[in-house]
């Protein structure tokens, strides 16, 4: 028996792996599962605003590797990586900032973001006519009526403009100037069936009174 | 040695460093976490791993990449880790900056306090490379049981990564930066620091234990034993076991530049066995030192019983020498 014992202590020490430092390994594994399931548990999902092209049923927080390429190839520079917040499972993914930029994929084709995914979250396979990253939402206190919404939007009847004798108006230039002064009451607003929530017209209002909810 | 392996590295580390910033300035798909040129990726292997793990199916579009990182591994071993990975150049690039900035009298006492708490956490736990296998297992495992995608959130290439592309495209630097704390308070638990349990290194290390090439040769007649070799290497290997510890090596070349006697030279390509030129009469130590509580976890209890005192005492002949020699 104590030979054996011997024999065996010796194994083990040759191995590097005696029963106490298994004990030991193991805890630690333990602690390492711990932390991915405590981490787990306090993360708090949120919306996002993702970039074009999201694969159907694709799911950023696990199938994203956190490269930041969509990021660097971005001609708008919209896109960026999600930061420190407490949705701790999409720190590093894509989310479209209309602060910073908005998506042109619906004026011109673009989708580089899509070209330079790695993984196949965003897909060359979705038609762009066919998504909608979101839906803009226009406050009226503060709108000055500068109409660079009605410029920058990509959709036409997306933004619109009440009009008391018929149809809204969706093209800037028809609508009657007196209605397009500064303090004048009609304001133009948001059709959220058409609009995709590119971020543009956000981008580029002047007084910051618009905003993108994530679809 | 004339050359200085140290300064060509530090320039090829701020060449990347900048190479990788001034490719998100530009528009181009070339990040430290993924290049893809023409139709041809590469992604680091973590975060090819991570997606296997939580889709449960491999992307096939990234196999040829993982296939060429994988030659690379054998062909030149972990030489990615000290000259190309944004985190560990970021790190070193940052030393003298720091100094600059904060005077050099309060960085040194800084770095002295953290040895010094290194030393203590250290000692009372002595964590080597078996632990972190053991950690990494439990992080794989935690990937798999709760979907949650840790590897690729505080992997420190990532967040160096993305700071780095975010500097480039809009001028401005992550809060997610501090989530490098994670990666430095566990580096106080290692021996050797962050580089022992890194898991983008453990990864690459499975492989690169295939790697034959590119390994520091002792000259046995020329070696006074001084172990500064063993001081400078980031993960705590002498040169004399370079050739066993391929897996860990990260072909710096640290230990040919700070060897005072010239006698570490590289070998383009090296057996397993032959770790050291020269005589035979050098076979005790390196038998001594070969049992020597190196990557073991051996605790500062057991150091009697093992070669471990052998290690010390030499170290501080070695020494010695060096004192008396300029008399």
């Amino acid at each position: 028996m104590t030979d054996l014992n011997k024999k065996s202590s010796k194994k083990n020490q040759a191995k590097g792996v005696t029963r106490r430092s298994f004990l030991k390994y193991s805890l630690q594994a333990g602690a390492a599962i711990g932390l991915c399931g405590g981490l787990s548990l306090t993360t708090s999902a949120q919306p996002h605003l993702r970039p074009p092209g999201v694969a159907a049923g694709a799911d950023f927080s696990t199938n994203c590797i956190r490269c930041g390429n969509c990021v660097e190839v971005c001609p708008t520079k919209a896109l960026e990586q999600l930061d420190l917040s407490l949705d701790i499972k999409n720190i590093g993914t894509p989310v479209l900032n209309p602060e910073r930029g908005g998506c042109i994929a619906w004026k011109e084709p673009c989708l580089k973001c899509v070209e330079a995914c790695p993984t196949k979250v965003l897909s060359k396979y979705t038609p762009i006519e066919k998504q909608v990253l979101g839906v803009a939402h226009i406050q009226e206190e503060g709108c000055v009526n500068c109409m660079l919404c009605f410029e920058k939007c990509p959709i036409q009847g997306a933004v619109l403009f009440p009009n008391p004798k018929g149809e809204p108006f969706t093209r800037a230039y028809d609508i009657p100037s007196d209605m397009k002064l500064k303090y004048a009451k009609t304001k133009p607003y948001i059709d959220t069936e058409r609009c995709v929530g590119c971020g543009l017209c956000a981008h580029f209002c002047p007084v910051k009174v618009m905003d993108i909810k994530p679809s | 040695m004339s050359m200085r392996y140290g300064i060509i590295r530090k320039y090829v580390q701020a060449a990347v460093l900048l190479g990788f910033a001034g490719a998100a300035f530009l528009g181009l798909p070339i990040s430290n976490c993924s290049i893809k040129i023409g139709e041809f990726r590469v992604v680091y292997p973590t975060g090819f791993l991570e997606t296997i793990l939580l889709n449960h199916r491999i992307n096939v579009d990234l196999v040829p990449g993982m296939i060429l990182i994988v030659v690379l591994l054998v062909l030149f071993g972990r030489f990615y880790c000290s000259w190309i990975c944004s985190a560990s150049s970021a790190n070193q690039l940052a030393n003298p900056l720091l100094q600059k900035v904060i005077s050099e009298k309060r960085f040194s006492r800084m770095e002295r306090t953290w040895k010094s708490l290194r030393k203590k956490v250290c000692t009372r736990l002595n964590l080597g490379y078996g632990d972190a296998i053991a950690l990494f297992i439990g992080i794989i495992a935690g990937i798999v049981i709760f979907d949650f995608p840790l590897l690729t959130i505080f992997n420190p290439i990532g967040l160096v990564s993305r700071s780095i592309i975010e500097f480039a495209v809009h001028h401005r630097l992550r809060f997610d930066l501090l989530l490098l704390a994670v990666p430095l308070l566990i580096s106080l638990c290692f021996k050797n620091g962050w580089k022992t349990c890194c898991p983008e290194g453990l990864l690459q290390g499975f492989v690169a234990r295939f790697n034959r090439t590119l390994i520091p040769v002792v000259n046995s007649e020329a070696c006074n034993d001084c172990m500064k070799c063993q001081k400078v290497c980031p993960v705590g290997i002498p040169a004399v076991r370079a050739a066993h510890e391929t897996s860990i090596c990260q072909k710096c070349l640290e230990c040919i530049d700070v060897c005072t006697k010239q006698a570490i030279s590289i070998s383009l390509w090296g057996q397993k066995g032959e770790y050291r030129q020269g005589t035979q009469g050098a076979e005790p130590l390196l038998q001594a030192r070969k049992s020597g509580p190196i990557l073991s976890n051996v605790s500062s209890n057991d150091k009697g019983t093992k070669g471990g005192t052998i290690i010390p005492l030499k170290r501080n002949q070695g020494q010695d020498n060096q004192e008396q020699e300029p008399k």
